[in-house]
């Protein structure tokens, strides 16, 4: 787990509470309320208690449970995975990839070198992919069992409660890691414990050339949870520094449409 | 050809009509060499049940070295007995013979069928026997007639320089043949025989008093088998690679099943849960009434030291990958190699489970140009309006979304590789952005001619999508 605290922007370090000048507060959750008016919600490190309670975006969500990502647009898959990717950096474990088969025809194989760019050693992967959906679902079960694992990764079209229900409960036996990206959104009920819904967000300009893409960037919607957060989206960056992805800063975050002032850039 | 027609009067070279002149009531069957040839050889397959060494002889006969297997049937005249009585349950009349050389056995399987000669008696049981019992070519037969030399004793009797010189005039070969023939049945020259199927490096059997037909009774003692074999290979520091389960049915059919695991492993209940996975898929016929476990192939596995963390988990994971190939089938569990391709889909294969070198160290991290999180599994032709004759695109139509690009960035050019496809053309990469962020990866397949710089390449370059960013 990556505490917070190691980012390097200013802005997220976490300011106890107590110390806070009260005027201070009431400008930031004014500033906080004009840009939620403008577009999607976002989350200062300093006000959010996101981060302390083990399921931010930028860390790991708690092992032993199931976790599932969608892909907003057929397209968002990789922001998606980028997400998971993020949390999975810091493990040193294999990572058992299970890939139904419409999922390699449509979205491609997980490519080695992109991964090793996200920090993930492209040897930890053992990749499965399965003939059926019932294979994939056996093998993810199998995955889970065992104990040698980072986590266990399923790209599936979907399943049905029971299964779900069938899987989250072996993870918690195990204490496994299991994720599922998910690519079609539907409100259909599943046993995860939490639901991600990642879009891609257009990048802010890239320092060398502003017609270039930036630094990736997405949106980390979280949709439900089993341990009581509240549904929230966040905008997350790509870092190069730190190979991570952090909470984008509020001020670069600004939608680069309006325009109105030049968008600061994130070092 | 049967004992009666024998008794008629009939023998093996006759023409038909001939045949047929001394009994018309004859019935005939068409000869049918390949059906025949591999009728033996599922018999040869079927006589592994009595040793793991089994070749085949010409086209009528096995041999079966049964080196230290007599005594798991009862000795070697109970092995005769068995064979016998099996065979001729399945409709084969069979002439079976014992002796210590190859040779011999084959002579006395031909012309004293049920003997078994004790080890260094091949001399005096084969004398009495015909010069033709040797193996040898009519010629030769027809050539030691003539000197009066009819019987394996008469020929071994005389002296090798005499032997020689009475047959001055013959080509030196047909000698040498001759001599070699009557050394390998006496044993004085060894034959090797080569067996039909690798040998194994150990096997544990188990026969049945009554045929087997329920899966559950074969399981228990397919795990008592795996018992027996891990308790063998511990002694010996041994782990398998590959473990090979032959059924034999009564009808005399067999069937085998194999499972390999991805390191090698002496761990009974991982080698029983691989088992389990294929018993399921074998036909038990009418009835199993012996199995046969062989470690195929196995490497040497030192005792591990207890309560490493890393090493059980490298087992652990070894274990996984070994049960999921078991169920999915080998070529669905793979891992990414990284290769050294400058295209970037010769830059990563699949390869299987067990490969250790994926050589992802040697990819390059500084400096390096974007890749995608995703490589489609053929790049996408899209429809693309761009810049001619270069420059980033400006919208593109995928998969009937058309998408505007905000931001592109490239171009990076990728040269074809001319030693493995002359008529490639060169690929010029862009990492684009559309509108809502998604970020794309492009190629232009080609070039357009640029007047005074360089002439065309391929006829209309042609786009296509080739991965997707995070």
């Amino acid at each position: 787990m990556r505490p917070v605290a190691q980012n390097d922007n200013a802005l997220k370090a976490p300011v106890p509470r107590s110390g806070v000048d009260p005027d201070t507060l009431s400008g930031l959750r004014a500033q906080v309320q004009a840009i939620e008016a403008r577009g999607h919600k976002l989350v200062m490190a300093g006000d959010a208690p996101a981060a302390s309670s083990g399921c931010a975006p930028e860390n790991r969500p708690e092992t032993g449970w199931m976790h599932e990502i969608w892909a907003e647009r057929p397209a968002d898959t990789a922001p998606a995975m980028a997400l998971l990717l993020n949390w999975l950096a810091a493990d040193e474990r294999p990572i058992l990839w299970v890939m139904a088969p419409l999922f390699a025809r449509e979205q491609g194989l997980p490519y080695g070198p992109g991964l090793a760019a996200h920090g993930i050693d492209p040897a930890r992967l053992v990749l499965v992919r399965a003939r059926t959906e019932q294979d994939a679902l056996w093998a993810l079960e199998e995955g889970l069992k065992s104990t040698a694992l980072a986590a266990v990764v399923g790209e599936v079209a979907g399943m049905e409660l029971a299964e779900s229900r069938r899987l989250a409960l072996t993870a918690k036996e195990r204490g496994t890691a299991c994720f599922l990206l998910v690519r079609s959104p539907d409100t259909q009920s599943s046993a995860t414990y939490s639901r991600w819904q990642v879009a891609a967000a257009p990048s802010p300009p890239a320092a060398h050339f502003d017609r270039a893409p930036g630094p990736a960037r997405l949106l980390a919607g979280l949709v439900k949870h089993r341990g009581g957060r509240k549904p929230e989206t966040y905008e997350l960056e790509w870092q190069d520094a730190t190979h991570h992805f952090h909470l984008a800063a509020p001020l670069g975050g600004r939608p680069l449409a309006t325009d109105t002032e030049p968008a600061r850039r994130v070092v | 050809m049967s004992e009666q027609a024998q008794a008629a009067g009939l023998a093996a070279g006759m023409t038909l009509a001939e045949a047929k002149a001394i009994k018309p009531d004859l019935i005939t069957h068409p000869a049918d060499p390949e059906g025949d040839a591999a009728a033996l050889e599922r018999l040869a397959r079927w006589a592994v049940r009595y040793s793991p060494l089994v070749s085949l002889d010409g086209h009528d006969g096995l041999f079966i070295d049964a080196t230290g297997c007599a005594h798991l049937f009862g000795g070697e005249r109970a092995m005769l007995g068995d064979i016998e009585t099996r065979l001729a349950r399945a409709g084969f009349q069979a002439c079976l013979a014992m002796a210590d050389t190859p040779g011999g056995a084959w002579a006395l399987a031909r012309y004293r069928p049920r003997t078994i000669a004790a080890a260094g008696d091949s001399v005096a049981v084969l004398a009495p026997l015909p010069v033709k019992a040797l193996r040898l070519d009519d010629m030769s037969v027809l050539t030691l007639g003539r000197l009066g030399l009819k019987t394996v004793g008469s020929l071994s009797a005389i002296e090798r320089p005499a032997l020689a010189r009475r047959f001055r005039g013959v080509p030196a070969k047909e000698v040498t043949a001759l001599l070699e023939r009557l050394d390998q049945a006496t044993g004085r020259r060894p034959e090797p025989i080569a067996p039909l199927l690798p040998l194994p490096s150990w096997q544990v059997r188990q026969a049945f008093m009554e045929p087997v037909l329920h899966l559950e009774v074969l399981e228990v003692a397919v795990r008592a088998l795996i018992d027996d074999l891990t308790l063998i290979l511990q002694e010996a520091e041994q782990g398998v690679r590959q473990l090979a389960l032959t059924i034999f049915r009564v009808d005399g059919s067999t069937a085998v099943c194999m499972v390999g695991t991805s390191r090698p492993s002496r761990d009974a209940a991982h080698l029983m849960k691989l088992m389990a996975e294929k018993l399921p898929g074998l036909d038990a016929g009418f009835g199993i009434d012996l199995i046969l476990l062989a470690a195929r192939d196995s490497e040497s596995l030192a005792p591990e030291q207890l309560g490493d963390r890393r090493i059980a988990e490298m087992k652990s994971v070894a274990e996984l990958m070994d049960r999921l190939s078991a169920r999915l089938g080998a070529g669905a569990v793979s891992r990414l190699k990284h290769r050294p391709g400058h295209l970037p889909e010769r830059a990563q294969t699949l390869a299987p489970p067990t490969e250790d070198r994926l050589c992802w160290d040697s990819l390059p991290m500084k400096g390096r140009a974007p890749r995608p999180l995703r490589l489609l599994p053929r790049p996408e032709a899209i429809e693309v309006l761009a810049e001619v004759p270069e420059g980033p695109p400006q919208s593109f139509r995928w998969r009937k979304m058309v998408h505007r690009i905000r931001k592109a960035e490239g171009p990076e050019r990728i040269a074809p590789e001319w030693w493995l496809n002359p008529a490639d053309h060169t690929r010029d990469y862009y990492r684009v952005e559309d509108e809502g962020g998604t970020r794309f990866w492009l190629f232009r397949h080609g070039l357009y001619a640029v007047p005074g710089v360089r002439g065309a390449e391929g006829q209309t370059p042609v786009w296509y999508l080739h991965g997707l960013f995070a």
